[in-house]
């Protein structure tokens, strides 16, 4: 078992295997013997923690030394867009209800999966959030997050021109 | 750097903030080293480490990310302290601990140290020495405004989930308590030292106040601006998965999300993930092999089109350069891209613009077709967008070492999607070649020559770009009614029943194949064996190397009109209504196709799926291993004489009808019909990305060029 310390200091017990998805603490465990230890964990708060732990855990057996191989081999021969591609596949209906959190807890886990290099996760949260954006106009857009349309009117009416390409059809 | 920034932001902050600045401030500047000074004293190696991979770390921060550690730590002085206190000694962090937890108030929290190992999300450090950076940090801004309701209230703010167990599932409205209302969580749910199991539980009860992590903080309303209050690296991970049409969307927005669209990795992606759009393998690759300090490129992205076009059903993309090469990839070696370096690789891409992509064709004879299909056939007119070469790769994309760092895929992508665009409209451009003396029976092309093969015996070979005559090949005693070649070899057949195996450098005939006792119909060849088929029912094998007959098939009971080579199997369609494969090694039977109620014309087959052509009128398309009928396509008047089918959703056919027709073979539909040009029956059609190209009975060779004026040189 490896103990974690979140950001509140508090201490989580997760198994080896389940945590070392995370390339981050992979390499700490490989790097440094701490293993009674807590590693702490400072920009993961508990209950991000634990999601990502539930994560892991519902992941561990995806990640295989076979399929981490035969993945490799996949990779080298052919481009990272079909890696991606293969990743959003790979998606299945625990990962989508996984991401059916409100947008604060989804930001976090997509920092702290950033943080703690768990690449499939990454994925899936950017690709959430993506889904979020995708489909809407400018003005939903601007209206949703509050961003102020801080083009000048020449470049406003350039940059409109120049993204027009699909509007017929 | 980061004192710098820190100082930049003091200027700013409202009067309630500056004791929190200057805390902040203070704690920035003596971090490093406390931290390591306070892991010394406790004799704690590992947490040394630590340290100093987070303080290499700091390298890469951003004035934002640092004003987001700052205000948290300031929000956590003034309103967390209560459960700060309140924290359990049973979990009382130790003093290696509150060390470390120190340097996770000064570092930034989210700077990924492994960097992601398919590079499809560029690391630049752009936002080191922005010098707008920090002073974009003024209180009217979000970020200022996020912080506005904890100068309105004293109640610990609840950003995360304050309901225990089931919070994380609940849907946003649920969850997110606005500041100030939700009640202050109870002391005695904060948790001790949680065991996994029932940590779930409990640690959604965590307090919310020094638990909360920056994004909850920022982004709880989810009315934030997250893309520009990101750190640009994981930003890019959220816009890597919008689609393209959402792209353009991120291009209006704002300044700052303007930014994102016009990043060099978006449309790499973008172009990539299209199924059927392929740029030579040395290009692809060098985007993705260049490490993670590469400079985003984008020059002139954007551009200046004017035209408007739409997201256009992704097509096929192949020109076969032989019987034998029918994937793509094999193609390579004819645009010498497949260079083992990416140093050869840039050299052959730069050599590549002396070529004449944009040099205006010569147009022997430029017919406006009356074909509504063809309407706005003077294209030319609108490529004023069409960028010089220089912008595509220019010398920013070259390093140091000159090595190819990668294209300007903005632009890439462009001229892809007009391409298609013109595909699915039916804007091309049409040349008429003319010079044999009877029709025209049989034609393959690539990016330097047509070669066809005619009535009058004759085989020609003409300039892809001029459509001047090249060369003419003359040794059959009759007319030439099939070819193929590859880049060394020209293999012909003729009513004269033979085979004429041709160099093709220097048009010398090297071997005459003799043994089939009527017109050969169809030839098809790979390194080590030809095949040939006869109106007198019989396939033939031979050597490629010897010329020597090595097994007749005599399993059709019609003419056999066509065959087709892929790997070991050989398919064949004959006058009996029935589509054979054979093995070419054994010689052996493996199927038999029926479907079509009268004799078959013309077959294709791209390892997996068989296309075939009829007189009874009808292309079907049929699955090679189950032997099943997937797909019949209606269209055509009269006998579908020929087609070509490498793959992909795209078959081009040609009929007695006197028409060229483009189908996409998954859904069925005729997405061109181009009418009107020739005026007798086509006798065979190839196609390419950009081209198509016909003959016919009436002597001509019709070329239907989709990428006039657009510069198609790195796609394929």
């Amino acid at each position: 078992m490896i103990k974690l310390t979140t950001a509140e200091g508090a201490i989580i017990e997760v198994e080896r295997e389940v945590i070392e998805q995370s390339g981050t603490i992979r390499n700490i465990l490989n790097d440094v013997r701490m293993s009674d230890k807590p590693i702490p964990l400072p920009n993961v708060s508990g209950p991000i923690l634990t999601k990502i732990i539930q994560y892991c855990e519902h992941h561990k057996n995806d990640s295989s030394r076979r399929q981490l191989k035969q993945e490799s081999q996949n990779i080298e021969n052919d481009s990272s867009e079909a890696a991606i591609q293969r990743a959003i596949e790979k998606m299945d209906e625990f990962d989508h209800n996984f991401c059916r959190v409100d947008q604060g807890t989804l930001f976090d886990i997509l920092l702290a999966a950033n943080f703690l290099d768990i690449q499939p996760l990454l994925d899936l949260a950017g690709y959430t959030v993506a889904n979020m954006i995708n489909g809407k106009t400018v003005k939903e857009i601007r209206d949703t997050f509050h961003i102020k349309n801080d083009f000048s009117p020449e470049d406003e009416e350039r940059v409109i021109k120049e993204n027009s390409w699909c509007e017929n059809e | 750097m980061l004192c710098n920034c820190a100082a930049a932001s003091q200027q700013a902050p409202r009067p309630q903030k500056t004791l929190a600045a200057m805390f902040a401030l203070a704690a920035v500047c003596t971090f490093s080293d406390s931290a390591i000074a306070t892991a010394q004293a406790n004799n704690a190696f590992p947490l040394v480490i630590l340290a100093a991979v987070l303080q290499r770390m700091r390298i890469d921060i951003h004035p934002k990310l640092l004003l987001m550690k700052m205000w948290k730590m300031s929000w956590v002085k003034s309103e967390a302290q209560p459960p700060i206190q309140q924290q359990p000694t049973i979990n009382e962090p130790t003093a290696d601990e509150a060390g470390y937890g120190r340097n996770e108030r000064d570092t930034s929290a989210h700077i990924d140290p492994v960097p992601i190992p398919d590079g499809a999300i560029e690391r630049s450090h752009i936002w080191s020495g922005a010098p707008s950076g920090a002073a974009a940090y003024t209180p009217t801004s979000p970020l200022a405004i996020a912080n506005q309701p904890a100068s309105g209230s004293n109640t610990p703010r609840s950003f995360m989930v304050a309901s225990a167990g089931t919070g994380l599932l609940l849907p946003p409205a649920a969850v997110i308590a606005p500041a100030g209302i939700s009640p202050p969580v109870s002391p005695s749910a904060r948790p001790g030292a949680m065991k996994r199991k029932d940590s779930f539980v409990s640690a959604n009860r965590c307090s919310a106040g020094a638990s909360t992590s920056v994004a909850s903080s920022m982004f709880a309303d989810g009315r934030l601006d997250f893309l520009t209050y990101l750190p640009y690296e994981i930003a890019m991970v959220i816009v890597i998965y919008a689609d393209f049409p959402t792209i353009t969307t991120i291009a209006q927005v704002s300044r700052s999300w303007n930014r994102f669209a016009r990043d060099n990795a978006v449309w790499r992606r973008l172009f990539l993930q299209q199924p059927e759009w392929r740029t030579p393998r040395a290009l692809a690759a060098a985007g993705r092999t260049v490490g993670g300090h590469r400079r985003r490129i984008y020059n002139g992205a954007g551009g200046t089109s004017t035209t408007t076009l739409s997201v256009a059903t992704p097509t096929s993309s192949v020109c076969t350069s032989g019987a034998n090469t029918p994937r793509i990839g094999d193609d390579l070696a004819n645009y010498g891209m497949a260079g083992d370096s990416a140093a050869s690789g840039a050299r052959q891409i730069l050599s590549t613009y002396s070529g004449s992509s944009l040099r205006p064709a010569i147009v022997l004879q430029h017919m406006v077709a009356p074909s509504p299909n063809l309407r706005a056939v003077g294209y030319s007119s609108d490529d004023s967008d069409c960028k010089p070469p220089s912008q595509l790769l220019s010398p920013a994309n070259f390093g140091n070492s000159g090595r190819l760092v990668g294209a300007n895929w903005n632009y890439l992508f462009k001229q892809r999607l007009e391409l298609d665009c013109r595909w699915s409209r039916g804007i091309a451009q049409v040349h008429t070649i003319t010079g044999h003396a009877d029709s025209v029976y049989c034609v393959q092309y690539d990016h330097d020559k047509i070669v066809t093969g005619s009535r009058d015996r004759t085989i020609k070979i003409w300039d892809s770009r001029t459509f001047q005559c090249l060369r003419t090949l003359t040794g059959h005693d009759a007319s030439v009614l099939c070819l193929k070649y590859d880049q060394t070899t020209l293999v012909t057949g003729s009513s004269d029943s033979t085979v004429i195996i041709w160099d093709l450098a220097q048009g010398r005939p090297l071997q005459r194949l003799v043994s089939h006792t009527a017109g050969v119909l169809d030839v098809a060849f790979n390194t080590d064996y030809v095949v040939s088929c006869s109106k007198d029912c019989t396939i033939k094998i031979w050597s490629r190397a010897t010329g020597k007959l090595l097994r007749t098939m005599a399993g059709h009971r019609g003419p056999v009109n066509a065959v087709q080579l892929y790997g070991d199997r050989i398919v064949s369609a004959s006058g009996d209504s029935l589509i054979k494969m054979w093995d070419v090694k054994t010689g052996n039977l493996i199927r038999t196709f029926s479907g079509h109620t009268r004799g078959l014309a013309c077959v294709q087959f791209d390892g997996k799926t068989i296309v075939s052509g009829s007189s009874d009128q009808l292309i079907k398309v049929w699955d090679s291993e189950s032997g099943r009928c997937i797909q019949t396509l209606k269209g055509h008047k009269d006998l579908v004489r020929t087609l070509h089918f490498a793959g992909g959703r795209r078959a081009v056919s040609g009929s007695y009808d006197q028409s060229v027709k483009v189908w996409d073979i998954v859904s069925g539909e005729c997405t061109l019909d181009l009418k009107d040009v020739h005026t007798s029956w086509v006798f065979d059609v190839q196609f390419s990305t950009s081209r198509i190209v016909s003959t016919s009975q009436d002597q001509k060779i019709v070329v239907w060029d989709f990428g006039q004026g657009l510069d198609l040189t790195n796609i394929e």
